[in-house]
């Protein structure tokens, strides 16, 4: 496992496995792992819960993140990852399928770095899975790695 | 001077006390008695002054003067009876006596047809009576507002609930139409040559309908939102936002050519975001039913009424038969077949919903092959 990988926080197989498949078609080769409810994300990126005293990786080079998740939701995540110093700056795309008004705002207003519909047509969504590979990726300079704060 | 003896002693007659042999007990019975009247009846005038300043109901205008004058004048003849006990000045006490005459007609005048208005007036069981029964319609009265606050309070909670419901329809319902969507793909590309022509058309058919249902879902909570969007007015150019959604059209089909006809501006006072809703759904729906002709025309512009400004978008494509107008405004009401032209048939809905809210009105003409033509107003009165 390495810092380079990218975390995808969806708690429908269907949709993961749409979204595995296109991030790969788009030849994303980066690790992609997987979180299917808000907790199981929180205690993957702060070794917490069936993480805990597992080696530090370092934070994803990009955070996927659905919004309505089992447990804790995804703007709850979202918040909890803006507020811890190794999470603050990681690059997270809300990917969801609402376009509801309120939702982007809690989003950015939570400090979401983009937002995106996921698209019913498989077509257009590979489209958009491709453009976010290849913008959050490859284009955008992610922050620095932080060095993991001793507590 | 003849006045005068007239006056204190007109004929040469004798003080009263004289008739009364000056009996010290009949004076003093007789001066006691008219004096104790005669400052009984001076007061009364100060208390119908004292009671008409306390309570205003109690005017009675003149008449409230007339009898406070017919009672000091009554005061003043038992006064002056006094005085005539020993000064028989009998000339000024008739004359008293007549002010007072005619001070008494007067009153009586005005007090007679008084009457019956003091009588109208309600008695205090009367009034008890009335106040009870408004006791009782305040209390009513309370108890429907309750009624109401209550009812308002499950209103608000069905609409919170309504809310949430449509929110699950975008997020849920979707999801899985994504997957039969994106694995009918999956399908056609990794086992697209074990699978033969029929079966693909067959998959074409799956993928059609997972996203004319997408379809149908957006196009629904569109409808939902604007029906509990809040109304921003705001000055706005039907123009404007007609320009964007004709450009966005010449986008979508590139190869479709239409001329777009409109006047420079069209202001309005109305929700930007809403209106261009409105000028969309027309402007596709024009775009949409003019496809196939050679000289496509679709128009936007107002005719002047002489208390309301009618708005229209006019197309000269199929048309349709004024005979199903009445479905054109109802939701998933279609009046062509999907083969023939794509839509869900809530389109229109949105777009009379949001007419609806702004206090216009919308309505068609058409003729089978000529086109059609959207008029509307949004509720700006003159």
């Amino acid at each position: 496992m390495n810092s380079n990988y990218v975390f995808l926080v969806e708690d429908n197989p269907t949709d993961e496995a749409l979204t595995i498949r296109s991030l790969r078609k788009a030849a994303v080769t980066n690790e992609i792992i997987i979180a299917r409810d808000g907790e199981e994300a929180l205690d993957h990126l702060f070794m917490t819960g069936h993480h805990a005293g597992r080696a530090y990786v370092g934070p994803p080079a990009l955070i996927l993140l659905d919004l309505n998740l089992p447990k804790i939701g995804g703007l709850e995540v979202l918040r909890r990852l803006r507020a811890d110093e190794r999470t603050r700056m990681v690059p997270v795309v809300i990917l969801t399928s609402s376009d509801e008004e309120q939702d982007l705002l809690d989003s950015y207003g939570s400090g979401a770095n983009s937002y995106v519909r996921k698209p019913v047509e498989f077509g257009s969504f590979t489209d958009m899975v491709h453009q976010l590979g290849l913008y959050w990726l490859i284009v955008n300079q992610g922050p620095p790695q932080v060095p993991l704060m001793k507590s | 001077m003849q006045l005068w003896n007239w006056l204190f002693d007109p004929v040469g007659l004798t003080a009263h006390g004289f008739c009364l042999s000056w009996s010290p007990a009949l004076m003093v019975l007789h001066a006691g008695s008219d004096a104790v009247i005669a400052l009984s009846y001076f007061s009364i005038p100060f208390a119908l002054g004292w009671l008409a300043s306390q309570r205003e109901d109690f005017r009675y205008g003149w008449v409230i003067y007339a009898f406070g004058a017919f009672i000091l004048a009554c005061g003043a003849t038992h006064a002056f009876s006094i005085v005539t006990l020993w000064v028989p000045a009998y000339g000024i006490e008739g004359v008293i006596k007549f002010v007072t005459a005619i001070l008494s007609v007067t009153t009586a005048l005005m007090l007679w047809p008084l009457v019956p208005r003091l009588v109208a007036l309600p008695s205090t069981a009367e009034l008890a009576r009335l106040n009870n029964e408004l006791r009782k319609e305040v209390e009513e009265r309370r108890r429907a507002e309750e009624a109401l606050r209550l009812a308002n309070q499950s209103i608000e909670s069905k609409n919170r609930e309504l809310e949430a419901f449509s929110y699950s329809v975008a997020h849920d319902l979707r999801a899985p139409l994504r997957g039969i969507d994106g694995f009918s793909q999956v399908l056609l590309e990794d086992y697209g040559e074990q699978i033969d022509a029929e079966g693909r058309s067959h998959l074409g058919h799956v993928r059609r309908s997972a996203q004319h249902m997408a379809q149908l879902i957006d196009d629904l909570l569109s409808l939902a939102r604007v029906s509990r969007a809040e109304l921003r007015l705001a000055p706005t150019d039907l123009v404007a936002i007609a320009c964007d959604a004709v450009a966005e059209l010449r986008l979508a089909r590139p190869d479709v050519a239409v001329t777009f006809v409109c006047p420079d501006k069209l202001p309005v006072l109305a929700d930007p975001g809403l209106m261009s809703i409105v000028l969309a759904n027309l402007l596709s729906n024009a775009w949409k039913f003019t496809r196939g002709r050679k000289d496509a025309q679709i128009e936007l512009g107002c005719l002047p009424q002489a208390d309301e400004t009618v708005y229209f978008v006019r197309d000269n494509g199929v048309g349709f038969n004024m005979a199903y107008q009445a479905k054109l405004f109802v939701a998933f009401q279609r009046l062509h077949a999907p083969g023939e032209f794509e839509g869900t048939g809530i389109g229109l809905a949105t777009v009379s919903r949001i007419i609806q809210r702004h206090g216009g009105q919308i309505w068609a003409e058409a003729q089978v092959g000529q086109g059609a033509t959207f008029y509307f107003t949004i509720g700006e009165r003159r």
